[in-house]
This record gives structure tokens, C-alpha cells and sequence, in this order.
């Protein structure tokens, strides 16, 4: 039997992430009604994505160059690293432009309950480049505010503190604007339990 | 928020029925395995995301149908609000207000909610799983963080049980979840220290109107954690440092049991009459009124806390109870201004079709019939 290649691109579509079938259809068609050059040029990244990324040997983030435009760039602060869970989670600190050091993403976060432990997040490629040159001074632990990020924090902070290295982590709370009256209860009560002098 | 109108579709053996929530005084009214306790039950699912009796999803499911649909109607100062729960054996959704509700702490704080049904007897005498769980219930809303404290620690816990089964006993990993242990262990303690101190004189005074003569009914907080000072109440830091030290202590301990041994997961709340644990000697009789005190002491607290009177969800509320009793009962809980919603397999003494601010409702084979 001949394959439906509308069928197979809805198939296809449905496995991301946040799209369900009714989406995918949605979106087939509307690749569909395009111009063919929309849809090639789709491919052409797909593919472009597939053949040139990879990660960056000394962050671990996601790159088609080596090393990746942030480690490559000499004007970031080479003293001060962020650990991040996810490599998605690198623009959104960088959409706020107030960070100018280094990052280093993990893919993932320690969770026995799923079967991740130390081997499968990468903390070893993150101990093996702080002393570097010149040597890391603060490592930013900047993983989600869950069970498994928190003790993904606290794990890391066993394994840096002892090499003389200030290890922090990001504060969780209100957001900016955002009025208290208007803040979920678990991030309120999260904010206040944080609180500190001014 | 007030709760004001229940639907529920293909819900255990209801096909379809509503209920209008009267302001004082719901009642179901039926002989038993009728659907009674059912309709009481989607009202408790919607609020709680939690069955009253452990079930299994597809048990809330009426047979030959794929879905449950429970709506609640709540209105607020503010604005009114639509619950919207379907459940399926496979997993439950639930829309608050069309939009899908993604942390359930949200939805337990919006009505103020005291259960009381028959296996809450058990809570005199049985495990001291089943006086945690009560007592974790009633803090989760007078202090909503409680809800995400007890998860939190839960999760570490079985995260740090099953890093303790496995071969590498990698000390690291196990340091960081025993941290997460410590640190989430001391805020449940400390909401249920909260939640103790709230109840202890309401419980007391409660059971003493209950039944005057049964002595002086106590209820206090005894933490896993051995040692005066821990069950005297610890600032948080001071709680966390001793879980911490205790976890070190009995580490060589957890690794040979391959569990956790120490922590709150294991504490008990204790009732004792005249200084005397209730768990070794009372009686059916006694326990009655002992639960009856508890949750009564809940609703004063949460009208306290909430300034409006609770929803009391009472499922056969007038079993073993005498006319006097169940008339006295009802009298209390209208001066509390709980919103009362019962089941019972005869009328309340002095309830009739022209009682003021109440529903009456009969239940016969999964259908309600409005009788007033």
C-alpha cells in the first residue's frame, strides 16, 4: 500500500512535544498551502539542525560551532559559570542581558525515580573545566526549584565547595511587575521564605 | 468560597443528577447502597482531586461508561467560580474556570472543607499513617505551602530509598536527597506543630461538650524524631539540623534496612483521654465522640482562619446517634455556619420539607429526586 505522505507528516508532527493530533493536522495543511520554497527551506533546517549541531565541548550547549558563540566570546567573564538543567534554559537567562559570565548546561537534572543519576547528567565535564585558565571563582546553580533540581544543586555544591569555589544559588520568587495579590501561594510562600535584609 | 450547586455524570453508579447546595443544610436521604455517599463523593473529588474511601480511578467510573464528569459551582467575594472534573481510569483533567488546573494546591484552598465519614473510626485505633494524613488534610488549608512541604518530601524520600537499594550506595547523591529531606522534613513539622497548636484547645472544649462526663480529650504532636525538644516545637533551622544529624546517625542503619528510618514520615499524632492514649481502650462509643470533637474543632479553626463557615461533608452523619444527640449535633454545626452536606438513611429529627435554608433530596437506585 502507498504511503500517505500527508498521513506520515501528521504522524510525524504529533510526536512533538505540546501537539496532539488535532494540531498536527492543523499544521500539515497549512505546510501544505504554503509555497513549496516555505516547505523546502523547512527541511533544509531540519536537516541543517540534525547534520550541524552538536554540543560545545566546554559548555555542553547545544552549538554548530566549536566552541559555541558564548564560550568563544572574549568578553564574557570567564571567572563565573551558570549550570543550567536544559540548553533552552541558556536564552532565556540571556533574554534578560544582565549575565556576562559562562554557562554550563547538564541535559537534566539528578532524579533516582527515573533512573538519572550523577553519570547521566554531565557534573564531570563541569568539575573537569573549573580550573581552567583563568580558574572559575563562582559556579550559579540555576536548576528548577523541584525535589530532584534542589538536590541536583545541593549534590553540586558538595563536589565544588571543597575546591575552594563559591557555589550560589539563583533566588525564586515574585515576578517583576507582577503584584503580590495577583502570585500563586506556593511562590509567595517561596519568596517570603527567601527574604532578605535591605 | 461557598459551594453552591453539584452536577455529576456517569459518576460510580449516578448516570446524571444536580444538586442545588442549600445555605445551611444538604441532606440525602435513602436506604443504603442507593448512591448516597456517591453524590457526597464527587463533591469531595471536585474540591480535593481525592476520593473519600481509596479507589482506584476506574472505581469512580459507572460501569458501561468511558468517563466521570463531576461540575461544582463556588461563588466568592470576587468572582464565581466552575470546577470541571473528568475522570477516566486512565487519569483525571480538571478545568478550573475553562482553564486547565496545573497545580492542585490552587484548587484545595478555594472552600475550606472538613470530612467526616465512618472509617474515620479507625483514626482512634488504626495505624498512625491514618492520623497524619488527617492531620496533613486540615494544615493544607489553613497553610497551603503544607500541601507542596509533604509532596516535596515524599518525593525526596523515595528518591533516597531507592538510591539506598541500589549497589553503588553513592554517598553523594544520597547526601543531597537526605539535605532535601531535612530541609523539606522541618517545614511539614512544622506545619503540623502549626496545626496541632490550632486544634489542641478546640478539640478539647468540643469533646467535653460532646460528652461530659468521657474526661479531658488531648491531641498532640509525637514526632519520629526522639527527644522533648522536638516534640516542644524547634524553629525551623534547628528541626532541619537535627533531621540533618539524624539522617548521618542512622545512615549505617538505613543502608543495612535499605529505607529511610528516620524522619516524619514516620510521626504520630496522639489522642489521649485524661492523659491515657485512646489507641489502647476505647471503645466504638468513644471514639465516635473523639472524631466527632476532631473534626468539629476543625470546622472552628478553618471558620477562624477563613471567616466563613466550612462545607461539612458528613456521610452517614446520624448513625449510632440518638434524636437528642443528632439534634444537638445539627444545632452546633448551624453555629459554627458550616454549610452541611449529609447522607443518613432516615431524617434528622425536627428536618422537614419546610425547613429554612435546607435541601432535602432522596436517592433510590443512583437517581436524586429533589423532595422540598
Amino acid at each position: 500500500m502507498a504511503v500517505d505522505p500527508l498521513r506520515e507528516l501528521c504522524d510525524l508532527l504529533a510526536r512533538l512535544p505540546g501537539v496532539g493530533e488535532r494540531t498536527a493536522q492543523r499544521l500539515a495543511y497549512h505546510v501544505v498551502r504554503q509555497s513549496p520554497d516555505y516547505a523546502r527551506a523547512l527541511a533544509q533546517a531540519l536537516l541543517g539542525v540534525v547534520d550541524g549541531v552538536r554540543t560545545c565541548s566546554r559548555c555542553q550547549a547545544l552549538t554548530a560551532v566549536e566552541p559555541c558563540a558564548i564560550c568563544g566570546d572574549p568578553q564574557r567573564e570567564r571567572g563565573v559559570v551558570c549550570v543550567v538543567a536544559n540548553p533552552q534554559d541558556i536564552a532565556s537567562i540571556e533574554a534578560t542581558g544582565e549575565y556576562r559570565g559562562l554557562y554550563h548546561v547538564l541535559h537534566g537534572v539528578l532524579s533516582p525515580l527515573e533512573g538519572i543519576g550523577p553519570e547521566e547528567i554531565r557534573a564531570r565535564q563541569l568539575i573537569a573545566r573549573l580550573p581552567g585558565e583563568p580558574p572559575v571563582r563562582e559556579v550559579i546553580v540555576a536548576t528548577p526549584a523541584s525535589v530532584e533540581g534542589e538536590a541536583t544543586a545541593l549534590y553540586l555544591a558538595g563536589l565544588i565547595r571543597p575546591l575552594g569555589i563559591a557555589v550560589t544559588r539563583i533566588a525564586f520568587g515574585i515576578p517583576m511587575g507582577g503584584e503580590i495579590e495577583y502570585a500563586d501561594k506556593l511562590t509567595l510562600a517561596r519568596a517570603l521564605g527567601g527574604r532578605r535584609p535591605i | 468560597m461557598l459551594a453552591q450547586t453539584l452536577t455529576l455524570t456517569d459518576f460510580r453508579n449516578v448516570e446524571r443528577a444536580g444538586v442545588e447546595l442549600a445555605p445551611r443544610l444538604t441532606f440525602l436521604v435513602g436506604d443504603n447502597a442507593q448512591g448516597k455517599t456517591n453524590a457526597l463523593e464527587a463533591l469531595a473529588y471536585a474540591l480535593t482531586l481525592k476520593p473519600l474511601r481509596p479507589a482506584r480511578l476506574g472505581d469512580l467510573v459507572r460501569r458501561g461508561a468511558s468517563t466521570a464528569v463531576v461540575d461544582v459551582s463556588l461563588t466568592g467575594p470576587a468572582l464565581p467560580w466552575q470546577i470541571h472534573v473528568e475522570v477516566e481510569a486512565g487519569g483525571r483533567q480538571v478545568l478550573v474556570n475553562g482553564k486547565l488546573l496545573r497545580d492542585p494546591a490552587n484548587l484545595l484552598g478555594a472552600v475550606a472543607l472538613v470530612a467526616f465519614t465512618p472509617d474515620d473510626l479507625a483514626l482512634v485505633k488504626g495505624a498512625p499513617e491514618l492520623r497524619r494524613r488527617s492531620l496533613d488534610r486540615f494544615v493544607f488549608q489553613v497553610q497551603p505551602g503544607h500541601l507542596r512541604h509533604a509532596r516535596d518530601y515524599q518525593r525526596a524520600l523515595r528518591a533516597r530509598n531507592l538510591l539506598l537499594r541500589r549497589l553503588d550506595r553513592d554517598r553523594r547523591s544520597l547526601d543531597a536527597f537526605g539535605e532535601m529531606l531535612a530541609i523539606a522534613g522541618a517545614r511539614l513539622m512544622a506545619g503540623r506543630h502549626l496545626g496541632i497548636s490550632l486544634l489542641r484547645p478546640a478539640l478539647t472544649r468540643r469533646h467535653r461538650q460532646l460528652a461530659p462526663d468521657g474526661g479531658e480529650l488531648t491531641i498532640d504532636y509525637r514526632p519520629a524524631l526522639a527527644g522533648e525538644e522536638a516534640a516542644a516545637g524547634l524553629d525551623e533551622s534547628a528541626a532541619s539540623e537535627r533531621l540533618r544529624q539524624a539522617l548521618q546517625e542512622a545512615l549505617p542503619l538505613d543502608l543495612a534496612r535499605r529505607q529511610t528510618c528516620r524522619g516524619p514520615h514516620l510521626d504520630d499524632v496522639e489522642l489521649a483521654l485524661d492523659g491515657v492514649p485512646t489507641r489502647r481502650f476505647a471503645s466504638q462509643g468513644q471514639s465516635r465522640s473523639i472524631v466527632l470533637a476532631l473534626r468539629l474543632a476543625e470546622a472552628d479553626e478553618l471558620r477562624r482562619a477563613r471567616g466563613e463557615g466550612p462545607l461539612l461533608l458528613a456521610d452517614d452523619l446520624l448513625a449510632e446517634l440518638d434524636d437528642g444527640r443528632a439534634s444537638a449535633l445539627l444545632t452546633t454545626l448551624d453555629a459554627i455556619g458550616a454549610r452541611v452536606v449529609a447522607t443518613g438513611t432516615r431524617l434528622p429529627p425536627g428536618l422537614s420539607a419546610a425547613t429554612a435554608g435546607c435541601a432535602i433530596y432522596s436517592v433510590r437506585a443512583g437517581r436524586l429526586s429533589r423532595a422540598n
